[in-house]
């Protein structure tokens, strides 16, 4: 049987906001980035944004898929004189599709910072990573080890390429910070990785996920304000 | 770093060099300022003329150019995007 439900008791509902924290900063960035886009019409800023509204849709993913496992609430549907109660069709929907949306937007959205972070050409990378995002996220129902692992070596990378744009800048403090926010969303990853060992980990791995995004809605707010002065 | 100017790189390299100079330049120091041939700087001012970013005076023997408050807010639209563009890592 899976198991749809890894978070302890006491976090239902706090993990909600933090996916809702989340979902909001990711939005914000992409918001930002298609306003350059816009400006510019440089493709980079397009990839950018489209990264991060994934990642935002990601989240939202997640968010109503916690609200259909948590909150389950009973439908009934009236067929002429029958009752039916539709309620575990819904719920098993939801998981299906919320949980594959989750994981494919999610992986898509690293994927893109991954490319632009490595400056590599995307049209030929594209379909090797579909296909593997894909394959990690549509068979990992069973093993959601995969989907983690998967998150945590584009994570991984990013940082890697952030590290490497700051040695190269070390002027650049806001680097650092972007850095050290995808690096709190990577050990957030490990953190979910593990919760076959403790379940409580999963909380730990919420918490470092919220100062990740914590520090990358910091870093947005840096960049928004003085433009008010 | 070696890095190859977009045409918005140069754009804005132009507006700077302007606003830099009290917002009046002769064509010749804008050149020099914005690392441009000839054949680039008329290119480029052209676009900028025709978007109504720069305009060009004459005052005596002497033509410059002058950045005109559009081409303010332009400037001050893409120092935003350097700022995120070097935050984000792009």
């Amino acid at each position: 049987m899976i198991r749809i439900v890894y978070a302890p008791q006491w976090f239902y509902g706090i993990d909600t906001i933090i996916e809702s924290f989340s979902f909001l900063t990711a939005l914000l960035i992409a918001y930002y980035a298609y306003k350059f886009y816009k400006f510019s019409f440089e493709r980079k800023y397009k990839y950018f944004s489209l990264s991060f509204l994934a990642l935002a849709l990601g989240s939202l993913a997640k968010i109503a898929m916690n609200f259909t496992v948590y909150y389950p609430y009973i439908i009934k549907e009236q067929i002429g004189a029958l009752n039916i109660d539709i309620t575990g069709i819904n719920k098993a929907m939801f998981y299906v599709i919320g949980f594959d949306a989750h994981r494919i937007l999610m992986l898509f959205g690293l994927a893109g910072i991954y490319i632009l972070l490595s400056k590599s050409k995307l049209k030929s990378q594209l379909i090797l990573f579909t296909y593997f995002i894909l394959l990690a996220a549509l068979f990992s129902n069973n093993s959601y080890f995969i989907f983690y692992i998967t998150m945590a070596l584009f994570l991984g990378y990013i940082v890697f390429f952030y590290y490497k744009n700051y040695t190269l800048n070390p002027k650049n403090n806001k680097l650092i910070l972007v850095a050290l926010a995808f690096f709190m969303i990577f050990i957030a990853q490990l953190c979910f990785l593990t919760i076959f060992c403790w379940e409580h980990l999963y909380a730990i791995g919420g918490f470092f996920q919220l100062v990740g995004y914590i520090m990358l809605l910091y870093s947005y707010v840096s960049l928004v304000l003085p433009t008010r002065k | 770093m070696n890095m190859r100017r977009t045409k918005m790189d140069i754009i804005g390299d132009m507006l700077i060099s302007i606003q830099n100079k009290g917002g009046k330049i002769k064509p010749t120091h804008l050149m020099y300022k914005a690392n441009l041939s000839h054949k680039l700087l008329n290119t480029y001012l052209d676009e900028l003329v025709s978007k109504e970013m720069v305009s060009e005076i004459q005052k005596g023997p002497s033509k410059y150019l002058i950045i005109t408050e559009k081409g303010v807010v332009f400037l001050s639209e893409f120092r935003k995007m350097k700022e995120f563009q070097d935050a984000f890592g792009l």
